[in-house]
């Protein structure tokens, strides 16, 4: 752990903590003591799996990327709104009385260079109405997207949409 | 204010029964794997989320932040995971053979084929 | 009312739990499995409110941390065939 991995570091920890907080729900001294001590077991155990190889990739940008504030408060918003139309929509669908789906895998080439951004398009690809992410292609920023029905919109809606999300993405990060 | 809270509660748990059982109706009727995984993922994400802001609301109505809290914590995790459980799945039906029903485009399959050599 | 959806959500379990029983593939049945485990966590929620004790949302956080990992953990082994990968 170099002198440019102390940043993430810190805010992970300071994360950790606040979770380890909301757990327990008490703020007595020995509990946060053994907060502390669980905070760092838990980093030094988990540190060389999920964080230490996030450098490999520094030549693509950092691995951490740097949020503005405004968009980040609001990004919350949108996502809940998206959440709660791709329920009802698929609600919609498996409660038809006659299911006639033209489902259909396509690969959509990104243009966020950031994998920690990336992933975060992925999982909010599966959240948003019809579409999933299967598989992603993370050096050559590819998604491979299973979507429910084609029939309505082609692929073109279907790309438009990740254009949409893409957009936000790219407005989150700096 | 708290018995705003309470009503709204009551409203969020009946809209994710509805949802968590549109979501199950979705996996019993959907075609395939695939398809069955967004009914598996969206809709029960969504109906899962509603049921545990109205338990939130209903902690938030009687004064017992601490158990808020907790939820929103659930809730965090499970928006988090219930992605990457899906992904997972998907990738690995993919990888062991199981071709998706009636599909109009695979683009996938190409990749997938040119690992396998 | 949270009797009525704590008992609504049992009958959506009961009536998920067709789809691991007749599952033609391995697959669906753990995607029918993954179901059935979010909608237990948020039954567990659930108790809590009907119970009124917290201690029940330590079980739901418990039980959805160990959901996911068995589900990673089966989709991995469907994939390879084996663990270590």
């Amino acid at each position: 752990m170099g002198n440019s991995s102390l940043k993430p570091l810190a805010l992970l920890a300071t994360a950790l903590f606040c979770v380890w907080i909301a757990t327990t729900g008490r703020a007595d001294i020995p509990f946060l003591l053994t907060g502390i001590v669980v905070v760092f077991a838990v980093i030094r155990a988990t540190w060389a799996t999920f964080f230490a190889g996030a450098h490999d990739f520094s030549h693509r940008g950092r691995p951490w990327p740097a949020f503005r504030l405004l968009p980040l408060l609001s990004y919350p918003f949108f996502f809940l709104l998206e959440l709660v139309s791709a329920t009802w929509q698929v609600a919609l669908v498996a409660l038809q009385p006659r299911i006639d789906l033209h489902p259909a895998i396509i690969r959509v080439d990104s243009r966020i260079q950031n994998r920690t951004a990336l992933v975060l398009l992925a999982n909010e690809i599966t959240l948003t109405p019809g579409t999933l992410t299967i598989d992603a292609d993370i050096p050559r920023q590819g998604l491979y997207i299973h979507a429910l029905d084609l029939g309505k919109d082609g692929i073109d809606g279907v790309k438009g949409q990740i254009r949409r999300l893409e957009h936000r993405m790219e407005g989150l990060i700096r | 204010m708290s018995a705003m809270f309470f009503g709204l509660s009551t409203v969020f748990m009946a809209a994710g029964l509805f949802f968590a059982f549109a979501s199950v109706v979705g996996v019993i009727r959907f075609p395939d794997v695939y398809t069955r995984l967004h009914a598996s993922t969206k809709a029960l994400s969504g109906g899962a989320m509603m049921i545990l802001a109205g338990t939130a609301f209903r902690a938030a109505a009687t004064g017992n932040w601490p158990a808020m809290v907790k939820t929103l914590l659930i809730a965090a995790f499970l928006l988090a995971t219930n992605p990457l459980a899906s992904h997972a799945i998907a990738r690995a039906c993919y990888h062991h053979g199981i071709v998706p029903k009636g599909t109009v485009i695979d683009e996938y399959a190409e990749t997938v084929r040119g690992d396998r050599s | 009312m949270t009797a009525f959806v704590l008992w609504g959500l049992l009958l959506t379990a009961a009536v998920g739990f067709w789809r691991v029983i007749v599952g033609p593939t391995i697959p669906d049945r753990i995607v029918a499995a993954d179901t059935l485990a979010t909608i237990l966590t948020t039954f567990i929620a659930l108790l809590a409110v009907y119970f009124e004790n917290a201690v029940f949302l330590d079980i739901a956080l418990a039980f959805a941390v160990l959901s996911f990992a068995d589900v990673l953990i089966m989709a991995k082994y469907f994939e390879h065939g084996e663990l270590h990968r």
